[in-house]
């Protein structure tokens, strides 16, 4: 009998590991997905609003945590100079009016309409898209190396910085929120839905 | 698996657990500073704790326990990454980890928490691929991603085995120190017991070696005593040896006295037979003297017819004869006068005689009788003296021999009293031998409690040696 429940034990411990590692595992690799956005620029030339300034996208999704650190730094400054900023938000985003407050231009728009070509295109966010005041894309890419967090929120001022004086700096990968239908539904069977927006 | 071996999983399974809850309030505050999912961290990491917990409930101080939380801690780190939201600095726990579970002496531990790891990585570069890298990485990339783990491992590996050999060897180094330190303990115990006891002896043995040598002086007082007794005894039975002997020679005197006086006695009875005799012979001579005493009255008979006579003749001889005549009346008176005298004589004889029979009659039965009881208290005394002087002579061979055991008392006195003396001397050497040995009883006491101090410390050494 107490053989039997140690193996009864030693099974259940099994399965128990199984679990914890499929379910850790999931949680570990999710941050660093890098998500390949592969949207047109015409589509974003559509939220232009001064086309006589370098534009800059900001592409958010409003329960996408990495977005929330973005717009905290938007919250906490104003547009750079000589650059209009816009916010393109992937839902209704609450701090909108602030936003506009500020100086920034929100959009408030879908990944349907963000990728109208295809919106498996559009995988994940944040992303930003740099234009130079002639229209051609600068830049779009993530904003870090790594998953956005509180200490490389505000590292792309410099990148784009280093971009307006001309620099051709490699596209950082995108890590954040999954946004197409098909990380959507992946996204779920790794791990917890929630943890991701 | 020795007991330090299985104390030391333990401990370090108790510190896996204190490790793991440690880690609470880091997800707290990183779930809220990254702003993940609290629910998450605290929830999955509770589960992930609940393993180890179990089997620790099951497996107590086993590899078991520490190879689950080696797991459990591994998927910490993966925890930890997402909390931290991928930061890459987060994936050093993993290394720390496997660096840390290094410490559980046991390379089971090490390799499931790599496996673990490597778990992770693998499950994501075969179902997500561009999970683990900015890029799409190929095998070799992730195997060269996975190559610092596996040098880690090997590393952690190494040292886990060499630190489990050394917890063997420490273990067995301990259960023999605690062998040798119980029989040293018990030894040590048994030293102290056997220094107390001696020493209590030792006290015992001087207390009464002291009483001893107390009663030895009162014995040696007493033995000088009798020693003096003995010689005074001894004096007194040679003087009583010496006044019976001199007794017995007086009364051999005496004996000899009696003796003699016997034989004066036997001529006192011849003396008296012989006055008797003589008396006898008085009597014979008295009754000669009365024959002769008719002799007288004879002659005074022709003496009286001589003087009438003569009477006679002088009458007739007239005027010539007158002389004669007075003559004879005178011749004639003194011849009556004669036979008065004669019978006077007679009468007197008559009376001695019979007065010297009576005497002599009287006399002999006086003397034969005086003679009979004197013979017989003489045959009495001297029956009496020779008792007296058996008894006596028994009595001076009992002194002789008192004396001789006085002798012999008063040598043995002397002799006791020397082996007393001895005897004092030797307790009293004994006292100082029972000294000497309380004092040894007590360094030994000493040696026996630094002993044990010493046991209790190297106790102390070895408890922290088999901790």
């Amino acid at each position: 009998m107490k053989r039997f429940s140690r193996k009864f034990f030693l099974v259940g411990l099994f399965v128990w590991a199984m679990g914890g590692l499929y379910w850790t595992s999931q949680l570990h690799a999710s941050h660093l997905l890098s998500f390949k956005n592969e949207i047109s620029i015409e589509t974003l030339r559509n939220h232009i609003h001064d086309e006589q300034s370098w534009t800059l996208f900001h592409t958010f999704a409003p329960d996408c945590a990495c977005s929330r650190f973005l717009m905290e730094d938007l919250l906490s400054r104003k547009p750079l100079p000589d650059t209009a900023e816009v916010v393109l938000s992937l839902g209704p985003l609450d701090v909108a009016d602030d936003l506009r407050g500020l100086g920034y231009q929100v959009h408030i728009t879908s990944p349907e309409e963000l990728a109208k070509e295809d919106p498996s295109l559009l995988r994940g966010v944040p992303f930003f898209v740099l234009t130079r005041r002639s229209g051609e894309l600068a830049y779009l890419g993530g904003y870090s190396e790594n998953k956005i967090n509180p200490h490389t929120s505000a590292s792309f001022h410099q990148l784009v910085t280093r971009l307006q004086r001309g620099e051709k700096i490699a596209a950082l990968p995108v890590k954040g929120c999954a946004v197409s239908e098909s990380y959507q539904k992946l996204i779920p069977k790794l791990g917890f839905r929630g943890v991701f927006q | 698996m020795n007991p330090t071996q299985r104390s030391h999983y333990h401990r370090i399974s108790l510190i896996s657990f204190a490790l793991m809850l440690l880690h609470f309030p880091v997800f707290y505050v990183m779930a809220n500073f990254y702003k993940t999912d609290l629910s998450v961290a605290l929830g999955l990491g509770a589960a992930l704790m609940a393993g180890p917990l179990l089997t620790f409930a099951v497996f107590r101080g086993s590899r078991i326990t520490l190879s689950v939380s080696a797991f459990t801690l591994l998927c910490y780190s993966a925890l930890m990454i997402h909390l931290g939201r991928g930061m890459i600095e987060y994936h050093f726990h993993i290394f720390v980890m496997i660096a840390l579970l290094a410490l559980t002496g046991s390379v089971w531990p090490v390799l499931v928490g790599a496996a673990t790891a490597a778990a992770h990585h693998l499950l994501f570069f075969f179902y997500l691929p561009e999970s683990i890298f900015n890029y799409e990485a190929t095998l070799g990339i992730v195997i060269l991603h996975a190559s610092f783990v596996v040098f880690e491992t090997i590393g952690c590996t190494y040292i886990a085995l060499k630190f489990g050999k050394v917890l063997d060897l420490q273990g067995t180094t301990a259960m023999a120190l605690k062998e040798i330190i119980d029989g040293q303990a018990e030894l040590s115990q048994g030293l102290n017991n056997s220094s107390s006891s001696l020493s209590e002896t030792t006290q015992e043995q001087k207390l009464r070696t002291q009483q001893a040598l107390e009663t030895l002086r009162k014995i040696h007082e007493l033995a000088t005593q009798n020693t003096q007794q003995a010689d005074l005894g001894k004096r007194k039975s040679v003087e009583s040896y010496q006044v019976l002997s001199a007794g017995e020679a007086q009364l051999s005197q005496l004996n000899e006295t009696m003796g003699e006086l016997r034989q004066s006695q036997d001529e006192i009875m011849k003396f008296l037979d012989g006055a008797n005799s003589g008396m006898a012979s008085l009597v014979q001579t008295v009754h000669e003297m009365a024959k002769k005493t008719q002799i007288i009255h004879d002659i005074v008979f022709q003496t009286k017819l001589l003087s009438f006579n003569a009477a006679v003749e002088a009458a007739r001889a007239g005027q010539e004869g007158k002389g004669f005549s007075v003559v004879a009346d005178e011749i004639g008176s003194l011849a009556r006068l004669s036979g008065a005298a004669a019978k006077e004589i007679e009468a007197l004889l008559s009376q001695s005689v019979a007065s010297v029979k009576k005497l002599t009659a009287e006399m002999a039965s006086h003397t034969e009788k005086i003679a009979k009881e004197t013979s017989r208290r003489m045959n009495s005394s001297l029956e009496i003296g020779q008792e007296v002087v058996k008894s006596l002579a028994e009595t001076v061979g009992q002194a002789r021999q008192i004396s001789e055991v006085m002798e012999s008392i008063d040598q043995a006195a002397k002799a006791q009293g020397m082996g007393v003396n001895e005897l004092s001397e030797s307790f009293g050497r004994l006292d100082s031998i029972a000294t000497q040995a309380g004092e040894i009883a007590s360094a030994n006491r000493d040696q026996a409690e630094k002993l044990m101090q010493e046991t209790t410390e190297l106790q102390r050494l070895a408890g922290r040696l088999s901790a």
